[in-house]
C-alpha cells in the first residue's frame, strides 16, 4: 500500500540552506499563514536583520538569535494535488539525533550542499546515515546557485565530486538539483538563470518520486505490544509491521513457538465484523487457543517466510550517544516490541567522513564508535531475538540501542547469520598476520561473462603475487565443482550455492591472513551481494571483468557459446540467462581493451592503493 | 479517489496514534489523560476508546481555570456520565483565593491557572505520564516536540536536549522520578482532526459551529478566547472553511499574542 502523503527529510551541513528552502517553499505556494509571516517580519527587525525564511520554521528564541535550527519541525505541505510532509532537521553535529529523528520516517531526502562552500563534512555523513536508514529516494539540492554567478560549470564540477563519493559511499541520487532557495529560483518554476539546466524545478522533482512502498515483502509480522484482559476475552494487541491477518489464519509466535489460529479480529464502534487487518494497523484479536504470550513475540504465518531466531546479528549501526560505543560493554537493544540486554562483539567498517584523502570506511577493526559515527558491529543478545534483514522486512530489521535510559544508537540488521563471524577466534590479530605476511587478508571476486577472462587474469594475479612473496589461492568455480561442489548440478539454487559454498571458503582463507582470488561467472545482483554480507570484518573487493558478450562468444576458449548457440546448454549466462551488471564493482576491468597481464598489474596497483599489500611489497 | 486517500491519511493517523496509546498503556502504569473537552483531547478521548476497545482505562483530568466557558462544562458533565470516565477535576486554588486572573497578566495567569494547577496535582497525585492533545501544526514549539516528551522534577521542558525518536522506537525508560508528557496526536493537522471527526462522528462542542456568523476555532478561557467571522453551520461547511483559510488557528487565543515567544516562554515552564 502506498503511504497517504509523502514524507520528505530535509538534511544537510549547516547553513547550506535547508531551513531557508523549507520557509521559500511554503511561502511561495502560499501556505504560510499571513500572521506568522508578519511574526517573523517583526522579529527579523527587532534583531536589525533582513527577513528570514528560515525563521517561519525556527520557532525556538535561541534558534532566531543565533540563526540555527536545533530541532527538527514537521511541517504539511500541498503541491500539485500531492501531500507532503516536510521535515527540517538541524545540520550541526551535536544536534545529530535531532536530524536522525526527524529522518527516520522519510522516504524521500533532500540532502542541500552550498554551492560555494562545497562538500562538507555533514553533507557525506548525513548522506550516509539516509541512505542507512533505507530512504530510497535521494535529492541532491546545489543550493546558493547566485553565489556562484549561475555557472554550469561549477554546478558540473560539483555533480562529479558528488557523484564520485556517492559510488564509494554505494549510494544513488535519484537527481541533482541546482537552486538558489533564498532568491526562490528553481523551486517552483524553472530558472532563467540557470537555462543550461534541462532537469525539472525541485517543487517537481517531488512530484516525480514515487511513493515509497512500506515493505519489500508481503509475508505477516506481527509485533505482540501487550495481551488485554478486561473481561473473560484475551486480547491480543500490536501492529501488524508487514502483510496481513484474517479471520482463521494458523499464526506461529516466536520465540515461543506456540501456534494458534485467529479466532476474531476485535474492533470498536463498527456495525459489521472486521474481517482483516493489514500492514500499519494497530490492531488486536483472540485465537482460538488462550496462549500465554508475552510482548515482544512476533508472529508470522506458518504457510509463509519466517523471520529468523538468533542470539547475534551483523549489523550496520549510527552512534548518537554522548559517551563512544564501546564493544564488551552492556547496552539495551530493542527492535518491534522486544528489548534485551546485549554486548557489541566487534567493531568494524567504521565510515570516516571527516578526511576526504582516505577511504570513506575504516576496513579494520575498531575499537569504539563516537557520537556521530557510524560503522558496522557484530552483535550478541542476552536472550533469542527474533528479527528480519532490514533489505527484506525493514519494519523487524531495526532496532535502537539504550544506554542509562536514553536512546543511543540506532542499526538496521544485515544479516542474522553470522555463524562465519562467531567462529574461534585465531589467537593471533590481522594486524599481526599484515605485518608477517606483508599484506592484510582479502577476497577478491572476480565476476564476468564466461570467456571474458577471469581466470587468465586470476593465474597472472598468482604470479606477480608470488613474485612479490604474497601469499594468494586461485578458488575457480569450475575446479570447486570437481571436490567440495561436487554435489552441486546447474539448477538455479545449485549455482547460488556454489557461489556461497566459494564465499565462504574465502572468507576462512582470507581470514587466516592470505589473499582469495574467487573467479566465478557469479551472473546475479543478489548472490554477489549475499556472498558480500558473508564477509563481516574481512576486505572484500568485487573485481568486474567486464568484456562484451561479442567478444567473448568470438573467444569461445571452450567452446561453450557454440554448444549454447546450439541448444547443448541450457540457461547458459549471456545466451538464454542474464548477466546482471555490478552496481558498485570495488574495480572495473576492461579485458576486452586489456591484455591479462596488464590486468592483473591493475589489480596490484589498487591493492596497493587500499594498503591490502602493504608498502613493504612495492 | 481523493476521498479514499484521505481515508487511507486518517488511517494511518489513527494507527499510529493508538500505537502511542498502547506503548504509553503498557509502560506507565499510572497514566492519566489531560482533557480540556476542546476538539483536539475530544478525539484523544475517542481513540483511547478505540485503542481499548470501548473502555478508558485511566482517568481524564481536567485543568479547570474556572474562566472556561459555561458550554464546555455543560459538555464535559454529559460525556463523563454518558462514557463513564473517571473525571478528575484540577484547580489552582490558591491563586485562585489570591483572585488570579487574566487582567494581572495573561501569562501569569496561564502559568498559575494551567500550568501550576497541573504542576500541584501532578505533585499531589502520582501519574508518571500523562497524555496531552498537542499537534505540531498549532505553533512552531509544538511543531518540535517528541511523542513521549520527559519533563525534569519542576516539569520544565528542556528543548535543546530532547530524546531521539526512531522509527516506531521511543524513549519509554526513565527514572522514577522524571515526569513524561505522551502526544498522541502530534503528527495530526486542524483539518485532519476535522475530517476524522466527521468520518467516525464524534461529539463535538457546539461552540465551533456559527452561531449568527460568529463561531470559535479554538476554544479555552472565556476572558482570552476570541470567535471568528464565520457562517460554518456545520462539519462540511468547517472543514470547507479550514481548507481554504488564510488565519493560524491560535490567533484567537490571546495569551500566544503576549510576546514574540510567549508559547515557548510558557512551555518551558510546563505549558501543554
Amino acid at each position: 500500500m502506498d503511504q497517504a502523503y509523502s514524507k520528505i527529510v530535509i538534511v544537510g551541513h549547516v547553513d547550506h540552506g535547508k531551513s531557508t528552502l523549507v520557509g521559500r517553499l511554503l511561502s511561495d505556494t502560499g501556505q504560510v499563514f499571513p500572521e506568522r509571516v508578519e511574526k517573523v517580519k517583526s522579529i527579523c527587525e527587532q534583531n536589525g536583520k533582513k527577513f528570514e525564511f528560515a525563521f517561519l520554521l525556527d520557532a525556538f528564541e535561541e534558534e532566531q538569535k543565533e540563526g540555527i535550527t536545533i530541532d527538527k519541525t514537521e511541517i504539511p505541505w500541498v503541491y500539485a494535488g500531492k501531500e507532503f510532509l516536510i521535515i527540517d532537521t538541524p545540520g550541526h553535529k551535536e544536534f545529530l539525533k535531532n536530524m536522525i529523528s526527524g529522518a527516520s520516517t522519510a522516504e524521500t531526502a533532500l540532502i542541500m550542499l552550498d554551492a560555494e562552500e562545497g562538500i562538507k563534512e555533514q553533507f557525506k555523513r548525513h548522506s550516509y546515515i539516509v541512505s542507512m536508514l533505507g530512504i530510497q529516494n535521494i535529492i541532491v539540492v546545489i543550493n546558493k546557485m547566485d553565489l556562484v554567478s549561475w555557472s554550469e560549470s561549477h554546478f558540473k564540477k560539483l555533480q562529479s565530486q558528488v557523484e564520485s563519493i556517492y559510488s564509494e559511499l554505494k549510494i544513488k541520487a535519484a537527481q541533482i538539483i541546482p537552486v538558489s532557495a533564498f532568491f526562490g529560483e528553481n523551486l517552483l518554476q524553472k530558472s532563467e538563470n540557470l537555462s543550461w539546466y534541462k532537469g525539472p524545478a525541485l517543487a517537481d522533482g517531488l512530484v516525480q518520486m514515487s511513493a515509497a512502498q512500506k515493505s519489500l515483502k508481503h509475508d505477516l509480522r506481527f509485533s505482540l505490544q501487550d495481551v488485554y484482559k478486561f473481561d473473560e476475552k484475551r486480547i491480543y494487541v500490536g501492529k501488524i509491521e508487514s502483510g496481513s491477518i484474517a479471520l482463521g489464519d494458523e499464526i506461529k509466535f516466536l520465540p515461543s513457538g506456540s501456534v494458534s489460529t485467529i479466532r476474531s479480529i476485535e474492533c470498536w464502534n463498527r456495525t459489521t465484523p472486521q474481517l482483516m487487518a493489514t500492514e500499519g494497523d494497530s490492531t488486536g484479536f483472540t485465537l482460538e487457543d488462550p496462549l500465554f504470550l508475552e510482548r515482544g513475540e512476533i508472529g508470522y504465518k506458518i504457510k509463509e517466510a519466517s523471520p529468523s531466531v538468533t542470539f547475534q546479528a551483523h549489523a550496520s549501526l549510527f552512534w548518537m550517544g554522548p559517551k563512544a560505543l564501546v564493544s564488551g560493554k552492556n547496552y539495551k537493544f530493542k527492535l518491534a516490541t522486544q528489548e534485551s540486554d546485549c554486548k557489541i562483539e566487534s567493531i568494524f567498517n567504521v565510515f570516516n567522513p571527516q578526511n576526504f584523502d582516505e577511504e570513506a570506511v575504516k576496513k579494520s577493526e575498531s575499537l569504539r564508535l563516537d557520537n556521530g559515527e557510524a560503522g558496522e558491529i557484530i552483535i550478541k543478545f542476552q536472550k533469542n531475538i527474533v528479527c528480519d534483514n532490514f533489505g527484506e522486512f525493514p519494519n523487524t530489521g531495526r532496532f535502537v540501542l539504550l544506554d542509562d535510559y536514553h536512546i543511543v544508537g540506532g542499526g538496521v540488521i544485515l544479516s542474522s547469520n553470522t555463524i562465519h563471524v562467531f567462529r574461534e577466534k585465531s589467537e593471533i590479530t590481522a594486524a599481526e598476520k599484515a605485518t608477517h605476511y606483508g599484506h592484510q587478508g582479502a577476497v577478491l571476486w572476480l565476476t564476468g561473462l564466461s570467456g571474458a577472462g577471469k581466470s587468465t587474469i586470476a593465474k597472472s594475479l598468482e604470479k606477480k603475487l608470488f613474485a612479490r612473496n604474497a601469499h594468494s589461492i586461485i578458488l575457480d568455480g569450475d575446479n570447486l565443482r570437481k571436490g567440495i561442489c561436487r554435489d552441486l548440478g546447474f539448477s538455479a539454487e545449485d549455482r547460488k550455492e556454489n557461489i556461497r559454498r566459494t564465499g565462504e571458503i574465502s572468507k576462512l582463507v582470507a581470514d587466516s591472513g592470505l589473499i582469495a582470488i574467487a573467479a566465478l561467472i557469479s551472473p546475479f545482483h543478489s548472490d554477489r551481494e549475499m556472498v558480500r554480507s558473508l564477509m563481516g570484518g574481512t576486505n572484500f573487493i568485487e573485481i568486474f571483468v567486464n568484456c562484451p558478450i561479442e567478444e567473448c562468444e568470438k573467444r569461445d576458449s571452450k567452446g561453450l557459446y557454440k554448444k549454447a548457440r546450439a541448444g547443448e546448454i541450457k540457461g547458459f549466462t549471456g545466451i538464454d540467462s542474464s548477466y546482471e551488471t555490478p552496481l558498485h564493482p570495488e574495480l572495473i576491468i576492461d579485458s576486452k581493451e586489456m591484455t591479462a597481464d596488464i590486468a592483473a598489474l591493475k589489480i596490484l596497483h589498487f591493492l596497493l592503493q587500499k594498503k591490502i599489500l602493504l608498502d613493504s611489497m612495492l | 479517489m481523493a476521498d479514499l486517500q484521505q481515508n487511507d491519511r486518517l488511517n494511518e493517523l489513527e494507527q499510529q496514534s493508538i500505537y502511542i496509546i498502547r506503548e504509553a498503556y503498557k509502560k506507565f502504569p499510572k497514566l492519566a489523560m489531560l482533557w480540556s473537552m476542546g476538539k483536539d483531547s475530544t478525539v484523544m478521548l475517542w481513540l483511547v476508546r478505540k485503542a481499548f476497545f470501548g473502555r478508558v482505562p485511566f482517568p481524564m483530568v481536567h485543568i479547570d481555570t474556572t474562566f472556561k466557558m459555561p458550554e464546555m462544562i455543560k459538555f464535559r458533565d454529559e460525556l463523563a456520565k454518558e462514557w463513564g470516565l473517571n473525571l478528575i477535576i484540577a484547580k489552582n486554588d490558591h491563586a485562585l483565593a489570591e483572585g488570579m486572573n487574566h487582567n494581572v497578566g495573561r501569562l501569569e495567569c496561564c502559568t498559575a491557572l494551567k500550568t501550576d494547577a497541573l504542576k500541584n496535582f501532578l505533585r499531589e497525585n502520582p501519574f508518571q505520564a500523562i497524555f496531552v492533545a498537542i499537534r505540531r501544526d498549532e505553533e512552531g514549539t509544538r511543531a518540535k516536540e517528541r511523542y513521549f516528551s520527559p519533563r525534569d522534577e519542576s516539569f520544565k521542558w528542556d528543548f535543546t536536549e530532547q530524546p531521539p525518536e526512531l522509527w516506531d522506537q521511543y524513549n519509554t525508560d526513565f527514572p522514577s522520578d522524571v515526569h513524561v508528557r505522551v502526544h498522541p496526536l502530534l503528527h495530526w493537522s486542524e483539518l485532519d482532526i476535522w475530517r476524522y471527526i466527521e468520518r467516525e462522528k464524534i461529539p463535538t462542542l457546539d461552540l465551533y459551529f456559527s452561531k449568527e456568523g460568529k463561531r470559535y476555532r479554538s476554544v479555552g478561557c472565556a476572558p482570552c478566547t476570541k470567535h471568528i467571522e464565520s457562517d460554518a453551520d456545520t462539519l462540511d461547511k468547517v472543514i470547507a472553511e479550514l481548507r481554504v483559510t488564510k488565519t493560524g488557528e491560535r490567533a484567537g487565543r490571546a495569551q500566544d499574542q503576549a510576546d514574540n515567544y510567549a508559547m515557548q516562554k510558557l512551555r518551558v515552564k510546563g505549558y501543554m
